[in-house]
């Protein structure tokens, strides 16, 4: 997860957490699509988070374990965050092939109840995630730093 | 005939002709462990880098490698508390001669005592602010966390792990001057503390800086005792000398070699006042023993103080105010209500244990021999 992060420890003593890790890796290719919210409320879209075609109306949806429709084409994951109004229409970028962080990745399709293991059909989600795209790669990789007390 | 208070006060019927005075400047060992460090910005930072001590895992041929990350850094900022002592010259004695003796003209020997005077009660009150950062000092290192009267806490976050109370952890029986004392293991611990999270290099001299009550304690106890008779036998595990002033403050009293791990035994006898009825106050708990890595990187760091600049050339800002860095800044002014000519010093520093983790606190015995208060 890159970003800051603040901790006060005390009224005059502040630490700031840096941290740095590239989610899309290496030789990374990309699809585009339509995402139309109809979840009656505004949602965002994380950078990383999976998603899927749905074959019929052909516009992509939150990966969903649970929902036949978000996964019965081709899938991907969001290039950067989104964050659309309910009824909004946006053309969403995602990222399906090349080398991705493992553990940068999102699925909030399902209430976040999923995990890259659980077995959808047949196949785990990381399956689908492989299968489904162009050649993605999920790395992980060993962290040699840590922050301060 | 008794002498009059007349006559004892006159420059003409009496010579002072000896002082005595018991200020003594502080003697700061833990202070004198740090490095200072100065900048004229009101706030102070310092960055972090920490790393893990990895082991590398083999890979197959034409395979992609392993994956490594260094993306995780902490800087710190912190705005350090501020000390601001002042006094009032007009209530000095020599003021009150030094405009009056002879009217317009200034008596150069009075004019020379005033200055040596003030100069003495600013020195004086840099004495009091050297007290309190070695005090802040005693603070960091018993528990890493120093409490200001007027600008909050400042933690630094030492681990839990190494701020032990013995008696807590282990049960009263085992304070040093209880019934089932384990002192040597009790520095084992505290070095591999130091060595497995403060990743430093501690199979030299770990010096162990001891309470009044914790020295005496060592230095009388069984396992000690044991091993100076095995000293005796040529297998060198201990050596206590007479004690050794050392050029920061602490006395020094020898070796103790437990396990892998040399520590040098250290006392602190130095005292502060809080009052003149209340003197003599040890900076450094009798009970407690701290342990550092040998040349662990600790700062006094010294932010800058709001001071009055005067510039009489510049006729429409002939005085304003910026922040000054060092370790002292003196200034003077005039109130002209009150008619009060006051000197006042400043300084605003925090002491800051850079490697939070190079560093270990024990609670090592207690003033009832080892009965929990």
């Amino acid at each position: 997860m890159s970003g800051i992060t603040q901790r006060n420890l005390g009224a005059n003593l502040a630490a700031f957490d840096y941290e740095s890790d590239s989610l899309f890796l290496f030789n990374n290719t990309t699809i585009q699509g339509t995402y139309t919210n109809s979840s009656g409320s505004e949602v965002t879209i994380e950078k990383g988070t999976m998603m899927g075609r749905n074959n019929t109306t052909n516009k992509f949806e939150l990966f969903d374990s649970t929902s036949s429709t978000s996964y019965d084409g081709s899938v991907g994951l969001a290039l950067e965050k989104y964050v659309v109004a309910n009824g909004a229409s946006l053309t969403v970028t995602l990222v399906n092939g090349g080398e991705v962080r493992r553990d940068g990745i999102v699925l909030i399709g399902n209430s976040e109840a999923d995990t890259l293991t659980t077995v959808v059909d047949g196949n785990t989600i990381e399956d689908i995630l492989i299968q489904r795209c162009v050649g993605l790669i999920l790395k992980t990789s060993f962290e040699n730093t840590k922050l301060d007390n | 005939m008794p002498i009059s208070l007349a006559e004892a006060r006159s420059i003409y019927t009496l010579t002072i002709d000896q002082i005595f005075t018991d200020k003594l400047p502080p003697i700061s060992p833990f202070t004198s462990l740090a490095k200072p460090t100065f900048t004229n910005s009101k706030e102070v930072g310092w960055d972090t880098r920490r790393f893990i001590e990895g082991i590398a895992i083999d890979q197959p041929r034409g395979g992609d490698g392993q994956r490594n990350n260094f993306g995780k850094a902490t800087e710190k900022i912190t705005i350090p508390p501020f000390f601001h002592l002042n006094f009032d010259i007009t209530q000095m004695q020599h003021y009150d001669r030094f405009w009056s003796l002879s009217g317009s003209t200034i008596e150069m020997d009075v004019l020379d005592a005033i200055v040596d005077e003030t100069s003495e009660k600013l020195v004086i009150l840099a004495d009091k602010i050297r007290r309190a950062k070695e005090l802040m000092w005693c603070d960091i290192m018993k528990s890493g966390i120093y409490v200001s009267n007027h600008s909050g806490t400042y933690d630094f976050g030492r681990l839990a792990a190494s701020k032990e109370d013995i008696g807590v952890v282990y049960g009263a029986e085992r304070y040093w001057n209880s019934s089932s004392p384990t002192i040597l293991a009790d520095l084992i611990r505290g070095a591999k503390f130091i060595r497995t999270y403060g990743k430093a290099r501690v199979n030299t001299m770990i010096p162990v800086i001891c309470g009044e009550r914790a020295l005496t304690t060592i230095l009388s106890s069984d396992e000690i005792k044991a091993n100076i008779a095995i000293s005796q036998n040529a297998f060198d595990r201990v050596r206590i000398q007479m004690p050794q002033l050392d050029a920061a403050g602490f006395t020094t009293h020898g070796l103790v070699a437990a396990g892998n791990y040399t520590f040098v035994i250290m006392g602190y006898t130095e005292t502060y006042d809080a009052s003149s009825t209340s003197q003599g106050i040890p900076y450094w708990d009798d009970d407690y023993v701290v342990m550092m890595a040998p040349n662990t990187p600790l700062t006094t760091k010294h932010a800058g103080v709001p001071a009055i600049k005067r510039d009489m050339s510049n006729a429409e800002f002939s005085e304003y105010i910026s922040f000054v860095g060092g370790e002292f800044t003196t200034d003077n002014f005039i109130d002209a209500k009150a008619k009060a000519h006051q000197f006042e010093i400043m300084s605003a520093f925090i002491a800051v244990p850079t490697a939070v983790d190079q560093i270990f606190t024990m609670k090592v015995t207690t003033e009832q021999g080892g009965q929990q208060v």
